[in-house]
């Protein structure tokens, strides 16, 4: 059986097991409310949220776009495998505080926590819509992101038998099938079985070029025949740039709303530290081996392929290479498309949250809030499916987008947690400094300052306004000081 | 003084309690995970130099994998050991108690 044949019937078999776990998780609901379609009724346990996490934490950008950078940039690329881990460290900055907060306010989004936080002052609510809206547009376009890679991914492992704009269209709509179905527990249950995928996927891939170039050494030598100054120690601005998106992603990727809401849906603490415990590793297990995998195309594809055509492109050759190669290569795709549609459900189901909860305002628990999130969700989605048939942005550049915009977020978060006299007036104020100056660079090509990404020259920017204006607030009036947080 | 009596409260002594031994070690690990990612970035080795090979990689890269796993396995600990909690901290459940502050849900005051 060929490539495209075995490619539409695995996919055929994907979503119909997609649209049964959706049935199963509708049948344990145990209430409409808000909290149960959000959060699956706060009842996820070690392994499933581990692998919620994981799939969620690694997308179509992981399984697609970093093959393609790492095809760009060569051995730099390792850098990947420190900003994924570095977003399991910087959760320490959060979740130990955020959790205990979760469960007595029974927080379901991000906005929770600032509206408990800024209790009682002017700006409270004018920084809950900033920072809501900030999330939802950096979530819109994680969205997109994702539908492309979809499109992309069919396209390719059924050699065009649906093409491109069905695969978008067609998959968006499972998607909000089965999230509208089952919310929460229909997606980390999917998430779970897409997780599971994904590893198996890309460990056949990596032991199949392994074997071909002869082992690591094999693949380095063939580089250093082919492009010999990936070898090289990086200049400079590239040491900066190392640097800059180990913070800007393991920031930016904390303040996720799906990931935050995670910590809400965790059946205890001790299933979130053993879950963080266990994803300190998942970088080597997916992002170095994407890396390598990226690093092997130089040598086996030669030069002048596109970045995101690098990884379908190699997927084929090793689909030509025999029967269980052929197999092997539609499990990767499937693992990517697991990859892409674990993040694309995450991103639907958080974007119904926040709009409903945080930009409409709806009640916290109210079972209309939930119907409201679904509808807001869908329409969200409708809008986003056009953008993604013109997909005229590489998948790298979208992750980078969006993390400008998270990592804004970070005085709000990360540090009014940790220091109770942060006012909510001048953190409003750095986060909207901080999104005009990130912005208006990237609109304008400005997208590094010395190797440094400008939504981090945006953030320090936005922190100093934020932590120095509650410094003179204070100063200017004892009263105005707050009490510590419960 | 026995380990137990320490834990009974019926010492003077200055040794830490269990939580606080946990959080000075988590504070370590946490340290020591920021020296790795310094260590990680190969802003110490001449730029554009061709490197020798260590494990079948260019040795910066070799480095920075080593102290990416280093520091992988050292998180993990640290999560074991994190104070993650799905209750709040008594003094301030006390606050709430007391009336000042509140143990409402939030959806009160949006």
């Amino acid at each position: 059986m060929k490539l495209e044949q075995l490619g539409l019937v695995a996919i055929g078999l994907y979503l119909m097991g997609l649209l049964v776990v959706a049935e199963l998780a509708h049948r344990r609901k145990r209430g409409r409310g808000a909290s149960d379609h959000f959060l699956a009724g706060r009842e996820l346990g070690t392994f499933v949220l581990f692998l919620t996490l994981y799939a969620t934490a690694y997308s179509g950008n992981s399984l697609l776009g970093y093959p393609g950078r790492a095809y760009r940039s060569g051995f730099e690329f390792v850098m990947s495998t420190g900003f994924m881990l570095g977003i399991v460290v910087v959760f320490h900055a959060l979740v130990p505080k955020l959790r205990p907060l979760a469960v007595a306010h029974s927080f379901v989004t991000p906005g929770d926590y600032l509206r408990k936080r800024f209790a009682g002052e002017p700006a409270a609510r004018g920084l809950g819509i900033a920072v809501g809206v900030l999330m939802t547009v950096a979530l819109a376009n994680f969205l997109l992101a994702q539908l492309q890679a979809m499109g992309e991914v069919t396209s390719v492992v059924t050699g065009g038998a649906i093409p491109y704009a069905w695969g978008v269209s067609g998959l968006a709509a499972v998607i909000l099938f089965y999230e509208t179905r089952g919310g929460m527990r229909a997606v980390a249950w999917t998430d779970a079985g897409q997780g599971l995928l994904m590893l198996v996927g890309l460990g056949s891939m990596l032991a199949w070029l392994l074997s071909e170039a002869g082992g690591l050494e094999g693949i380095t030598a063939a580089v250093r025949e082919e492009r010999p100054a990936v070898l090289a120690v990086p200049d400079t601005t590239s040491i900066a740039n190392w640097f800059s998106t180990i913070g800007l992603l393991g920031l930016g990727s904390v303040l996720y709303p799906q990931a935050i809401q995670r910590i809400y849906a965790a059946r205890d603490a001790r299933a979130l530290q053993r879950s963080f415990a266990w994803m300190s590793f998942m970088p080597f297990a997916t992002t170095l081996v994407v890396t390598l995998i990226g690093i092997a195309a130089i040598a086996s594809l030669g030069e002048g392929v596109a970045q995101d055509e690098v990884m379908p492109r190699l997927l084929t050759r090793w689909a030509e290479a025999g029967a269980l190669s052929t197999l092997g290569a539609v499990i990767v795709f499937l693992g990517a498309l697991a990859a892409i549609m674990s993040t694309a459900d995450s991103c639907l189901l958080s974007l119904g949250a926040l709009a409903a909860r945080d930009l409409v305002a709806r009640p916290l628990d109210d079972e209309a809030t939930a119907r409201i999130g679904k509808r807001l969700a869908g329409a969200i989605l409708l809008a986003m499916v056009p953008l993604a048939l013109q997909g005229d942005l590489t998948l790298w550049r979208l992750v980078e987008l969006k993390m400008e915009l998270l990592v804004q977020c970070v005085p709000a978060f990360l540090i009014s947690i940790h220091w109770s006299g942060l006012r909510a007036a001048p953190v409003l104020s750095g986060l909207l400094v901080g999104t005009l100056f990130s912005v208006g660079l990237t609109l304008v090509d400005v997208t590094r300052c010395g190797g440094v990404h400008i939504g981090m020259v945006g953030l320090a920017l936005n922190a100093t306004i934020a932590v120095v204006g509650s410094w003179v607030w204070a100063g200017g009036d004892e009263t105005r000081r707050v009490p510590k947080l419960p | 003084m026995s380990a137990g009596a320490e834990h009974e409260g019926q010492g003077v002594s200055d040794a830490p309690s269990g939580p606080a031994r946990r959080s000075r070690l988590r504070a370590l690990l946490l340290g020591a995970i920021g020296l790795l990612y310094l260590v990680s970035v190969p802003w110490y080795r001449e730029a554009d130099t061709l490197p020798p090979l260590l494990l079948g990689l260019p040795n910066w890269a070799a480095v920075a994998v080593a102290c990416y796993l280093g520091a992988a396995c050292l998180n993990a600990i640290a999560w074991w050991i994190a104070p993650v909690s799905d209750s709040l901290p008594v003094d301030t459940a006390d606050e709430a108690l007391a009336g000042r502050r509140d143990d409402r849900p939030v959806e009160d005051e949006a």
